[in-house]
């Protein structure tokens, strides 16, 4: 599974249904689109941590603007 | 999760953070003569780590709790009330792990789940302010999040000082529970944390409400504070 399908998974386990993960693509803002809050935020990136076996620091998070920044920053932390 | 043996009162390893506890341990235990109370025969697992979850409404409570909880305690704290270089110093050798809620505090997080990983408590005011009524009011999920993700039970109290200075102050200890025991997924969702938000206020509730029956069935009127 590539690095968008597994974070669609992550996606899906947080929001549960709320959110339509098909429309998931790389362009996807979390804030604006997915509605993402600091506390989900900061879930969402300690589950990617724990799925994908990487270290984010403070200075990642403002980073993760969209799906694709994500999948930047885990390759980069890989 | 690591198993730590039984703390010791004071431990050469800790000594920063032990010798104020025993300075703060006598005078705060002359002052307010802390009283510890379970509410049920259920007692916390004395050797495994836990995310200790406390109102505040007074300045005095992490020091009361440090020195109630028969446990050595870490303690979350606002980068505020970190303060200056100096107090921040001092208060990190007190056991003060630093978070900064303007920020997704990544850091801070994982320092307090090491904590907890390593088999320790750790106490956080949940509530994220002072509330000097006492009262229990909306949780923050942060607690939830942290306890999850260091797969230790959360331990749920009520702290109050008299409200004289003669009266002494009472330590309301709960019933631990787990993540696991109200949510079976591996990953709960943002709902499910809500929802376990809730449940942690009300096994708060569940500690209040024990006090005022404790108060009122050990007779000290003067300690429930007038409702008219």
């Amino acid at each position: 599974m590539d690095t968008l399908e597994r974070l669609k998974k992550l996606l899906a386990e947080v929001y549960d249904g709320e959110i339509d993960i098909s429309s998931v693509t790389e362009e996807t803002r979390v804030v604006e689109d997915i509605g993402m809050k600091s506390i989900a935020m900061l879930y969402m990136a300690m589950a990617i941590e724990g799925e994908f076996n990487v270290s984010l620091t403070n200075e990642d998070l403002p980073k993760m603007q969209t799906v694709g920044d994500i999948m930047k920053l885990i390759e980069e932390r890989k | 999760m690591k198993e730590v043996k039984k703390d010791k009162a004071v431990d050469i390893k800790f000594l920063a953070m032990d010798l104020p506890r025993l300075f703060a341990g006598i005078i705060w235990g002359i002052i307010y003569r802390p009283k510890r109370v379970y509410i049920s025969n259920r007692r916390p697992d004395k050797k495994s780590g836990a995310l200790v979850i406390a109102n505040h409404s007074s300045f005095t409570d992490p020091v009361l709790l440090g020195i109630s909880m028969g446990r050595r305690l870490w303690y979350l704290a606002g980068e505020l009330a970190m303060g200056n270089k100096l107090k921040s110093f001092l208060l990190k050798g007190c056991g003060c792990i630093g978070i900064d809620r303007n920020i997704s505090d990544i850091d801070g997080i994982r320092k307090a789940v090491n904590v907890m990983k390593r088999g320790h408590y750790l106490l956080m005011f949940p509530q994220g302010r002072l509330e000097r009524d006492g009262e229990i009011k909306k949780l923050k999920s942060g607690a939830i999040l942290m306890a999850w993700q260091a797969g230790v039970p959360i331990l749920p109290v009520y702290v109050k000082k008299g409200i004289k200075w003669y009266n002494r102050a009472i330590v309301m200890i709960g019933e631990e529970f787990y993540i696991s025991d109200y949510c079976d997924k591996k990953m709960p969702s943002m709902a499910d944390i809500e929802h376990l938000t809730d449940i942690a206020a009300e096994k708060m509730h569940e500690c209040e409400h024990a006090y005022y029956a404790y108060i009122k069935s050990h007779g000290k009127k003067r300690n429930v504070p007038r409702t008219d």
